[in-house]
């Protein structure tokens, strides 16, 4: 019983069904909740920032190039494009309140983290009317938050690194959080949700402390992104040598972007 | 087939559909008043036949049973008397306030029962058929509690107060519970593979077959991520289906050939917005009761997140409302409710101070670590780890620390003999996440200097003042040779 539809009259039948009136809305229904849903997966990506057209087109050749000359990145894309193996982890929902004229409005806070357990990690906070547009506005914004983790030894070099290559520190509000580092097979002594961070960063081996109103989740959890995000900060000996400057992706493209947007303009 | 070739030399010649060399049935003409639509077997077959205008062909033209927009204008205009096509919600409400606890199948029961049994009538009970139980058991305490009123009693949300209280706190906790099992689902069950409703294809997560049934049936119920309960859900509308009950209209049909031919041509591939059996399946109903999700979504959509700049007030939202690991005190595993409270119960119970142990002794971090996994080593074979001195049980260990007092308890120095086992690190934690060993670190640790401002100026000025002397101690005489 074929009713499965051929492709081009499905596309037709959605033409339909938006083109005309009152059909149109009839034929969403319940679907008003699925708003926002795309016929096919995505439409291809038409990137707006200079550094999505150079991703786009393959001239950056990893994410650590864009971390190196710290360029902000503003299309999602780009991280899905080098980081493919990301995995989201939804924390919580939380119904947020606010009272106005009409009485109490209510609105779903998504808390998402994202990282692909090798040195990856995003934290991302979105707060929307329906839960599923909160989480699919964390997810993105989870993304465009995504840092690299230093992670070393703790005595003998061998081996993958599996921990903090130092003691770092984050803080926010009122939390303070403190990574150590740990010998192989200690695993992450750590309270449930920052374990899940570090887990999602690649970190094997850690001991945490922490200061502060650790119930406040949400700043423990951040407090802990911001020390996962010193490691890169913490000048360690095996730095010290000279570092050769290179140009940064603008400048070396920048006659391949100019004609970019010289094809966009005609 | 014999009664088709029998209306073939019936037909004219001239009719200009009449195609005697084809064996397609569907384009052979058959009249109207010929014995073959009569015959009984051949309903269904041309039942099917003479609707058979696709609309995968044909669906720009208009035919009589799209011109019949009726049942669309009611649903925008009618709302409240399209409610009455479907059936009654069925609920299943136990009153609290009779002794047996009747079970009412439906709001027009509940509301009826309230009325003749009780003599209350309460207003906009519409707003609460969501978590209608545990409104009933709420006012059946208020009402236990409260003097007999004489007559009846009606309860209006707009002027009374505590009945506003009990329906905030019974949507707060309606909410919780609902957003509490979505998280336990989406972990769990949405994971789990599943067969399309429609076809014979099988899904690995609920996503995907949601994904499916969009792009290749048209089947929107909503995004996974705005659901609850979506088993009980799939479970209904798989009934209706087998049962050859249309999703969208609830008509029934003799077949499911029929049912899914009527869903294609009426495009009724959805369920009604306006049957509220399925409002307790989307989580956008907990979240306002008394607002349709059409007026929810209707709202313009206003940038929430610019009161929410700050980026310490978007995080502040998130409060921890699960009980943690406990923190085991170290010589008896008595459970503490937060580590500063394990610390305070030890020094209380045998003077135990960690803090001052660290100073005296001078401990960094990983040797604190060490001795906290040592002493729990220790007490769980009920040893002293000051004195090595073996006891027989945990209350004669405790007994012996209390007797000797802090003074006795100093780190017992390593070396062979000692208490410090030979091969071991004890930088394993012993207890699975140790809350201890996660806060015993109140203060910066005197080596911990990075963040010291005050101590880096003071050094500053003093090397700056050093340098002032010398350089006023320089004459030209030095130089001049």
């Amino acid at each position: 019983m074929a009713d499965s539809a051929p492709a081009d009259s499905r596309g037709g039948r959605g033409g339909f069904g938006r083109g005309r009136g009152t059909r149109g809305r009839g034929g969403r229904g319940r679907g008003g909740r699925g708003r926002g849903r795309r016929d096919d997966g995505e439409a291809a990506w038409v990137p707006v920032t200079k550094l999505g057209r150079l991703v786009r087109d393959g001239k950056i050749k990893s994410i650590e190039q864009v971390y190196l000359f710290s360029l902000p990145v503003k299309e999602y894309q780009i991280i899905d494009i080098f980081l493919p193996k990301l995995k989201d982890e939804v924390m919580k929902i939380t119904p947020v309140q606010k009272q106005t004229r009409a009485g109490q409005r209510t609105r779903f806070k998504a808390f998402v983290a994202i990282g692909d357990s090798d040195g990856h990690v995003g934290l991302g906070v979105k707060c929307a009317k329906e839960v599923a547009t909160a989480i699919r506005g964390a997810i993105i914004l989870a993304k465009l938050s995504v840092i690299p983790v230093r992670r070393g030894y703790w005595f003998s070099k061998l081996g993958a690194p599996h921990t903090v290559p130092a003691k770092v520190t984050g803080k926010c509000g009122s939390v303070i959080c403190r990574l150590v580092p740990a010998p192989r097979g200690t695993g992450l002594v750590a309270a449930p949700t920052p374990k899940k961070i570090l887990s999602l960063a690649g970190i094997i081996d850690c001991y945490t402390t922490s200061r502060g109103s650790t119930k406040t989740l949400g700043n423990f959890v951040k407090a802990t992104f911001i020390a996962i995000s010193n490691t890169y900060s913490f000048l360690t000996p095996d730095l010290w040598a000279e570092t050769a400057f290179t140009q940064d992706p603008y400048q070396e493209f920048s006659d391949y972007l100019i004609k970019a947007e010289k094809k966009n303009k005609n | 087939m014999q009664p088709v070739s029998a209306a073939a030399p019936a037909a004219a010649p001239s009719a200009p559909s009449f195609r005697l060399e084809t064996t397609n049935k569907f384009s052979v003409h058959v009249g109207k008043g010929s014995r073959a639509r009569r015959n009984n077997e051949l309903q269904e077959f041309f039942a099917t036949r003479d609707d058979s205008s696709d609309d995968e062909e044909t669906f720009d033209q208009i035919d009589d049973g799209d011109l019949d927009l009726s049942s669309y204008e009611s649903e925008d205009d009618k709302a409240g008397d399209q409610a009455g096509d479907f059936k009654p919600v069925p609920v299943c409400v136990r009153c609290s306030l009779c002794a047996d606890r009747p079970v009412l199948g439906s709001m027009g029961d509940v509301a009826g029962h309230l009325r003749d049994k009780h003599m209350v009538v309460f207003r906009k009970l519409g707003h609460m058929a969501l978590s209608m139980q545990a409104y009933v058991d709420a006012w059946a305490v208020q009402i236990t509690e409260e003097p007999d009123v004489q007559g009846l009693r009606t309860v209006d949300p707009e002027t009374h107060a505590r009945d506003r209280e009990i329906r905030e706190r019974v949507h707060r906790e309606a909410l919780e519970a609902v957003l509490a099992q979505q998280a336990v689902e989406r972990r769990g069950v949405a994971l789990e593979p599943r067969k399309c409703l429609f076809c014979r294809q099988h899904c690995d997560t609920r996503a995907t077959l949601f994904r499916h049934a969009y792009r290749e049936h048209s089947f929107n119920i909503g995004l996974p991520d705005n659901l609850v309960q979506v088993d009980e859900f799939l479970h209904i509308l798989e009934s209706k289906l087998a049962a050859q009950q249309c999703l969208y209209c609830e008509k029934t049909f003799t077949s499911a050939a029929v049912l899914r031919k009527h869903m294609r041509k009426k495009k009724h591939f959805k369920i009604s917005a306006h049957n509220r059996l399925y409002d307790r399946f989307y989580i956008v109903n907990y979240a306002e009761p008394g607002r349709s999700w059409e007026e929810i979504e209707a709202e313009a959509d206003e940038d929430e997140d610019e009161g929410d700049a700050p980026a310490e007030g978007a995080w502040a939202d998130w409060e921890d409302d699960r009980v943690g690991p406990v923190a085991l005190a170290l010589f008896d595993r008595k459970e503490c409710p937060t580590p500063e409270a394990c610390w305070a119960y030890m020094r209380e119970q045998c003077g135990f101070d960690l803090q001052a142990l660290r100073q005296t002794a001078g401990l960094d971090f990983y040797a604190t670590v060490r001795l906290l996994n040592l002493v729990r080593t220790c007490s769980d074979a009920h040893r002293c780890f000051a004195c090595a001195q073996q006891f027989s049980d945990t209350a004669q260990l405790v007994a012996h620390l209390q007797a000797a007092g802090s003074v006795h308890m100093v780190v017992p120095p390593e070396g062979s003999g000692g208490v410090w086992e030979e091969g071991r690190d004890y930088l394993r934690p012993v207890v699975d996440n140790d809350p201890l060993l996660m806060a015993f670190d109140c203060d910066p640790e005197p080596e911990d200097d990075e963040h010291d401002e005050d101590g880096s100026r003071r050094r500053l000025e003093e090397s700056k003042r050093r340098l002032r002397e010398q350089i006023e101690g320089l004459t030209l005489e030095d130089a001049a040779d």
